[in-house]
């Protein structure tokens, strides 16, 4: 397809795609702190990227809400509007899980898992938890 | 960056030196102070500091900390990363500054400074807490009676005291004539943290 032909927003949800997508690819590579699950949501949203982040070790107790944090642009990470970035641990995702918190529904509306691929037990396990397919 | 943010960020950054001040004039155990007071309102002001410096930082990266979660640690994984920092070149500094042995004891720090009495997190928490390497003695029957206390009366986090022995030490007592451990080392590498505060304004120059 020539990329004139598509329309400005379809252009940004591309670039959006790829910015994400790289942006998850790198945070799977680390040691420190390991990736566990990622998920992307809220694709209604379309200048913003709301991304959920599962890491192995993540400070704060097991019964501490996910964290959801804003970050603007950067060169790394070139977007229009706000990322939106929730971090949880597992246990803390199992929390947030059995107390229904908020932030369930929209993953469970339209959440897309970027990372693992496929999803491995635990991935799987945490997605069982969340209704979302594995 | 937007004056606002700056603004909003010198605000945290400033209240971090106060605190950090703050606590260094603790150690030298003030009047009216007893050697028992001032371990865990050193420690509570240390973390306070280092949430303030931390919550700064973020405002100058133009992102939102949240008000609902002091535990301000969770914000160095992503800003360790790197690919979410507005100032690429705050990327060394700040993985020079928090390696893994001071994210470990800032870690620490937050575990230690809970929003309950010690007396009472120690009692839940023992093992994570480590507490044969704290440079002083568990007093069980303390515990148990702030527990028993606390759970009754929802006590305040700094109202809980209770009879002792003149030989025993408190879980609070973290004094500077005790013995190194560390939480001395914590709150050493803490002072010298704050000891050249531009370090962690530095974005605010550019």
């Amino acid at each position: 397809m020539s990329s004139q032909r598509i329309a400005p927003g379809d252009r940004l949800a591309l670039h959006y795609e790829k910015v994400v997508r790289e942006l998850v690819a790198r945070h799977a590579k680390m040691h420190e702190e390991p990736l566990v699950l990622a998920i992307r949501f809220r694709f209604d949203d379309a200048e913003d990227i709301h991304l959920l982040e599962v890491i192995e070790g993540f400070p704060g107790g097991g019964d501490d809400p996910p964290l959801t944090t804003e970050f603007g642009p950067t060169p790394e990470f070139p977007i229009l509007g706000r990322f939106h970035l929730t971090l949880a641990s597992p246990a803390q995702l199992r929390s947030a899980i059995g107390r229904s918190d908020e932030i369930l529904a929209d993953l469970r509306r339209d959440g897309i898992v970027l990372f693992p691929q496929p999803p491995d037990s635990t991935a799987k396990q945490l997605l069982s938890g969340l209704g979302l397919p594995a | 960056m937007t004056d606002g943010h700056i603004h909003a960020a010198a605000a945290w950054l400033s209240q971090a030196e106060r605190d950090a001040r703050t606590a260094t004039a603790l150690l030298d155990q003030p009047t009216p102070m007893k050697t028992d007071d001032v371990g865990c309102h050193v420690a509570s002001l240390c973390a306070q500091a280092v949430e303030k410096s931390i919550k700064g930082y973020v405002l100058l990266n133009r992102s939102a900390p949240s008000h609902r979660s002091h535990r301000a640690d969770k914000y160095l994984t992503p800003l360790l990363r790197g690919d979410l920092l507005r100032y690429g070149d705050n990327r060394r500094k700040l993985a020079g500054l928090f390696d893994p042995s001071m994210r470990a004891l800032v870690r620490r720090l937050f575990d230690l400074t809970p929003g309950v009495p010690w007396g009472v997190w120690m009692c839940r928490r023992p093992s994570t807490l480590g507490l044969t390497n704290m440079g002083h003695r568990r007093q069980p029957e303390l515990i148990s009676s702030q527990t028993r206390r606390g759970s009754r009366s929802g006590q305040s986090r700094r109202g809980a005291s209770a009879p002792k022995s003149p030989s025993s030490s408190s879980p609070c007592d973290v004094s500077p004539s005790s013995e190194p451990g560390p939480t001395g080392a914590l709150i050493s590498r803490a002072r010298s943290l704050y000891a050249s505060p531009s370090r962690a304004t530095g974005a605010c120059k550019r």
